[in-house]
């Protein structure tokens, strides 16, 4: 099964603390990462936050209206989020600055500029790079007058625990399936299959909102290429992140 | 009105049909201590905007017990409307909207498949035609690599992973699937086996339910 070329660069929003652009084919995902001090939850004292959404302007295709998120930017946000928290992409710990007073929040932007389907896998790849290019600036706190000092000079990269990759499939019979899918081929297929891998290759997120009717030995083909694809776009994503 | 138990294997499920007045179809669903409502209305009339020339216009609404409906209420109304939309023969109804409406009555950890099973039910009562009946199961794998079918929510919280499978009734042929959680292959199709032979029993469960419904000695209003 053929694959649309991939596009990724890193740093391409000079105001937001980590960014990159992606091209899937026509798909061109934009991801901005804005890095602000909170207070830890009273549950989790000692973990930052990591906030995922995905905004689908009607820009990038005439199926989005104006107004609040619809269906499909609401689950892609709610992919994201699933992805980041079952593949413990980041340590939450990582972000804490102060246990119980400070922590980092990374406000995750992913914006679609184009929509020319596979939406997810676009998203995915744009927010790993994205965290990829993150940089923290060194916190100061000061106990005794309860401030905050930030360093805009000394900044670090965060560390990355996991790089999930996902990979797209349109079912149209039991016969024929499609890899990376295009709007086109979305709207004339009967439901979506993704599959998230890590890069040891085991199973990080399943996601098959109805769609046709599949047998487990198709999902047993579908790992198997998104395992080719695993390896193809993290040596992507780290040549762009190295430059 | 009747309640229905399915055998001591699984968590008990237990279901009550036609458990509102003034809907077309509803049924009260549990599995262990999860309870959902399902409420079904339709095919009826549909606004302007939302009007297809070929097929019927489904919508899902789900409500949690607590709080107001946020993003991950409307991804559980996304998964259940296409799983829905696969399975209900949309194109007899042109032009005319089917609602589904699940209330959330109590939650131990397993939402999605008893709001699933509860919608199945619920399009059964309504008498809404569909291809085959569909059957959720949920289960989790645990840290020592066991894996548990239809865990309660302190099962969950202890678990690495967990997957929702939604099997058509025909040929139990995955008709949707939500994994939280890494699992490797072996352990995934391990999953997908073990939630396939338990669907049977749900899938036995509706066939109970519906007889007893149908059972000639019963005067039904």
């Amino acid at each position: 099964m053929s694959v649309r070329p991939i596009t990724v660069k890193v740093g391409t929003i000079t105001t937001a603390d980590g960014s990159s652009t992606v091209r899937v084919g026509h798909t061109t995902v934009i991801c901005g990462i804005k890095a602000e001090i909170a207070t830890p939850v009273l549950r989790n004292p000692n973990q930052g936050f990591i906030v995922p959404n995905v905004e689908l302007y009607p820009c990038c295709s005439h199926m989005f209206k104006i107004g609040p998120p619809g269906e499909k930017a609401m689950a892609t946000s709610q992919f994201l989020k699933n992805v980041i928290s079952s593949a413990k992409v980041l340590d939450l710990t990582d972000l804490c600055i102060v246990h119980n007073k400070l922590a980092w929040c990374l406000y995750c932007d992913v914006v679609c500029i184009n929509y020319d389907g596979n939406l997810y896998d676009a998203a995915l790849i744009a927010l790993m790079a994205a965290l990829q290019n993150v940089k923290l600036p060194a916190v100061s706190y000061d106990e005794e007058n309860d401030k905050a000092s930030v360093d805009i000079e000394r900044t670090l990269p965060i560390t990355l625990k996991a790089r999930p990759v996902a990979s797209t499939f349109t079912v149209y019979s039991d016969s024929i399936q499609l890899m990376d899918p295009t709007a086109e081929d979305e709207t004339q297929g009967s439901g979506e299959v993704t599959v998230v891998l890590l890069e040891n290759g085991s199973l990080c997120t399943t996601h098959k909102p109805g769609g046709q009717l599949i047998l487990p030995n198709i999902l047993d083909t579908f790992v198997d290429l998104a395992k080719q694809r695993v390896h193809a776009v993290n040596t992507l994503i780290g040549k762009e992140i190295n430059e | 009105m009747h309640i229905c138990y399915s055998s001591s294997k699984m968590a008990k499920h237990a279901c009550q049909l036609n458990f509102l007045s003034r809907s077309d179809g509803s049924a009260l669903y549990s599995i262990g201590n999860t309870v959902a409502l399902a409420s079904v209305n339709g095919p009826g009339e549909v606004k302007k905007s939302n009007r297809h020339y070929n097929r019927s216009h489904l919508e899902v609404c789900y409500s949690p017990s607590t709080g107001q409906s946020m993003i991950g209420e409307r991804t559980l109304e996304s998964v259940i409307l296409h799983t829905v939309e696969q399975v209900i023969l949309v194109h007899l109804h042109p032009r005319t909207a089917t609602n589904v409406t699940i209330q959330e009555m109590q939650s131990d950890g397993l939402a999605l498949s008893t709001s699933v099973n509860a919608t199945c039910l619920a399009l059964l009562d309504a008498g809404v035609q569909m291809k085959s009946p569909f059957a959720a199961v949920t289960c989790c794998l645990t840290p020592s690599g066991t894996i548990i079918i239809e865990p309660t929510e302190a099962e969950l919280k202890e678990s690495e992973a967990l997957a929702t499978f939604v099997f058509d009734g025909q040929a139990l042929n995955v008709l949707s699937a939500h994994q939280e959680g890494c699992l490797d292959s072996e352990n995934f199709y391990a999953c997908l086996r073990k939630c396939q032979t338990a669907a049977k029993d749900v899938l036995n469960f509706y066939r109970r339910i519906m007889e007893e419904k149908y059972s000639s000695d019963k005067s039904y209003n």
